[in-house]
């Protein structure tokens, strides 16, 4: 239960760390839960900008993930 | 249907995961993560990633469930609104600029032509000023001089004496002298006397012999009075037809004529005569 507590501080710090539209796009995508066609409506942008903020928002947040782990 | 490959399938593993690859492709994805465990722990990994997320912030994760499908369709209806609206549509209609060439193509050329049209009317002149109806318009023009004092010495007559000139210069095979005369039914000139007395007067005396010598021809015409069973509109185009003055072989005026002015053909037929016979 700590362990999961500290993991979820670990991701917050993380999350906090991404760029503003990183962060926007992957709140907006798991938390949030809308579709790439909606985050763009939202954000004024295209979709295949959505995926791409959302592969590197993922990539940062696995590494921050993995480090956590094996800390 | 073609399995995908290691690397097909981990450019598609993240729109697997979000669900949002077509059928054919979620088809695809599913059997290679069957057999594939590097593919398979990889999803595994943004699932892990995904519930961790929304441990983040659960109540918002669970007002998301309830809340989703009103969003959803909220979002639909406002992409809905946003194509049909006319600001959409005209983005559309540029988005084709071939439509936009063409419509500036077509604006340019409407202008061009309204602009060559007005310029035609503007500069065209009416007609030729050697034409027989400009030499009728300038023969019908009021002379605008008091007698034929002011005409010769040129003063008040300039529109007059210009048509004149331009009708004189133009034509090529005949000359037109355009006299201002008035034939009374005795048969006679008024005002030849008076055009007489200026023979002497400076500039002018070329041309005052050549209307001299066309007066000398209409008094030879010998003009005849009025006869009696023609009505006055027949009278009047007979006397102009005995007075007209027109080239003759057989007796040529000995008149100086402009250089590079040539004598009328012999045996034209004047227009004066089609005139009455059609009286």
């Amino acid at each position: 239960m700590l362990a999961q507590k500290q993991l979820a501080q670990q991701l917050q710090l993380a999350l906090d760390r991404l760029p503003f539209d990183q962060r926007t796009a992957i709140v907006l995508r798991e938390i949030d839960g809308l579709s790439y066609e909606e985050i763009a409506y939202s954000l004024g942008v295209a979709i295949g900008t959505v995926k791409s903020r959302l592969t590197r928002a993922r990539q940062a947040l696995r590494s921050e993930l993995r480090e956590a782990r094996t800390a | 249907m073609k399995p995908l490959t290691c690397a097909a399938t981990r450019r598609r593993l993240q729109a697997f995961h979000d669900r949002e690859l077509t059928v054919a492709d979620q088809i695809g994805v599913s059997s290679h993560l069957e057999w594939c465990d590097e593919c398979a722990a990889a999803l595994a990994d943004l699932r892990t990633l995904a519930s961790a997320l929304q441990t983040l912030a659960p109540g918002r994760a669970a007002a998301v469930d309830e809340a989703g499908s009103f969003e959803r369709a909220v979002l639909n209806r406002v992409k809905a609104e946003r194509e049909v609206s006319f600001v959409a549509q005209v983005r559309d209609m540029f988005d084709d600029l071939h439509l936009v060439y063409a419509g500036l193509g077509a604006a340019a050329a409407t202008v061009v032509s309204v602009v060559i049209t007005l310029s035609m009317m503007r500069f065209a002149s009416a007609e030729r000023p050697d034409s027989l109806a400009a030499i009728l318009s300038v023969l019908s023009t009021s002379v605008g001089c008091d007698s034929v004092t002011d005409l010769i010495d040129g003063g008040g007559c300039s529109r007059w004496q210009e048509q004149f000139q331009r009708a004189n210069e133009s034509a090529e095979q005949d000359t037109v002298f355009a006299l201002d005369a008035v034939v009374i039914d005795k048969g006679r000139l008024a005002d030849l006397e008076r055009l007489r007395s200026h023979r002497h007067r400076q500039g002018a005396e070329a041309q005052i012999e050549t209307i001299e010598g066309l007066m000398d021809s209409l008094y030879r015409a010998r003009l005849e009075t009025q006869i009696p069973q023609l009505a006055v509109t027949g009278n009047m185009l007979h006397v102009i037809e005995r007075a007209t003055v027109r080239a003759n072989a057989n007796k040529p005026l000995d008149l100086q004529l402009p250089p590079g002015k040539k004598r009328a053909e012999a045996g034209s037929v004047p227009l004066v005569l089609a005139l009455l016979q059609l009286d």
